[in-house]
């Protein structure tokens, strides 16, 4: 059975959010009192300044191609290898998902006959290449020629996971008792 | 019809390169093949003809069993993929334009035409022969590109091969 020692319970937080004095124990302890101990409330949410106009940051970009010839995807692959060492654009990982295949089982006659049937199926390899830390307008330029030479018979799906600042209306809740009922009088 | 839509997720790592058989052993001398479903299909198989003069191109000699693997299909589009779009208003599409090509091009096209879409061009491929002057094959490339485009409401291109007559297409005889 797994163990909660306090080694596993490490792996919950950040390396950043982990001083040296906290690992040199060899405590067993939970990952709340860890927090606790950590004080990760009271610490100061950094402002991180965003000028006018600047450029969105994508953490992961992920694009996800579909085809029904896996030796054309395979080349596509090696397409997009050459693309990503060339524009210095950080790839990851390149998945290959197992393929779908869609199933039907029919009469071989147009006439009676219902002791021979025929089955058909039709199948959709998929490939799935994972690149990190774009900025917004290399996402769109490298997306654009990596479409541009999308091969016939094969379809695209990009999925972008974006980086937002903080929402200044999300508090901690440090507030005292009195302080939340007044607030929710006045919303109510 | 029953559509059966099974998600082939493989529950042990050899499991996913396998891959399922089409028609592997019909023509073995080894092993006699009794079912019905594989044995007896008679579409697009020529019959032997007694003189053995009947023109096959290379095409037509790759029987359908084949497709899939050494022969492919002369469309290529996403409709028929996981979530794709379009199906019925593709197929009527390929058959109309098939019908326009035969006819506009008259007894010019060796080949099939193969219809190829990417975003949302359709690019016209196929082998012609050079019967009738170059000036007026520009003049057809230029008809059907425009005409077709009015009336599909997309970019279409040909990009046609010129061959020097018919019988260079031919591969065996049946």
């Amino acid at each position: 059975m797994f163990t909660r020692t306090f080694f596993n319970q490490l792996f919950l937080f950040k390396p950043s959010q982990i001083p040296l004095t906290i690992l040199s124990h060899r405590s067993i302890t939970t990952a709340a009192r860890l927090k606790k101990q950590l004080n990760i409330a009271a610490t100061p949410r950094p402002k991180i300044e965003q000028p006018a106009g600047s450029d969105e940051l994508y953490k992961r970009l992920y694009v996800e191609v579909r085809g029904h010839d896996p030796a054309v995807l395979d080349s596509y692959e090696k397409f997009v290898r050459l693309v990503s060492t060339e524009l210095d654009i950080q790839l990851t990982n390149i998945e290959n998902p197992p393929f779908f295949t869609e199933r039907w089982t029919l009469l071989r006659s147009k006439f009676a006959k219902k002791k021979y049937w025929r089955e058909y199926e039709i199948r959709t390899y998929y490939k799935k290449f994972h690149f990190k830390h774009l900025t917004g307008s290399t996402a769109s330029t490298f997306l654009e020629y990596v479409q541009r030479n999308l091969p016939e018979g094969v379809m695209m799906i990009v999925e972008r996971v974006r980086l937002e600042p903080f929402s200044e209306k999300l508090v901690p809740p440090s507030a005292s008792p009195s302080e939340i009922n007044t607030d929710q009088q006045q919303t109510s | 019809m029953n559509i059966l839509l099974k998600q082939n997720l493989p529950r042990y790592a050899w499991q996913q390169q396998c891959y399922l058989s089409t028609s592997p052993i019909v023509h073995s001398w080894f092993v006699k093949l009794t079912n019905v479903t594989q044995v007896n299909t008679e579409a697009a198989v020529p019959k032997h003809t007694r003189k053995r003069n009947y023109p096959l191109t290379y095409e037509q000699r790759q029987f359908p069993k084949l497709i899939g693997h050494t022969k492919t299909w002369n469309t290529f589009n996403t409709s028929n993929l996981r979530d794709g779009k379009r199906k019925a208003e593709i197929v009527s599409d390929d058959l109309f334009l098939r019908q326009f090509i035969y006819g506009t091009w008259h007894s010019l096209f060796v080949s099939e035409l193969i219809i190829k879409r990417r975003h949302n061009m359709v690019i016209l491929s196929g082998l012609v022969t050079r019967t009738i002057h170059p000036r007026r094959m520009y003049f057809l490339i230029g008809y059907t590109e425009e005409i077709l485009s009015a009336l599909l409401k997309t970019p279409v291109k040909m990009e046609i091969q010129t061959v020097e007559n018919k019988e260079d297409v031919i591969f065996t005889y049946w």
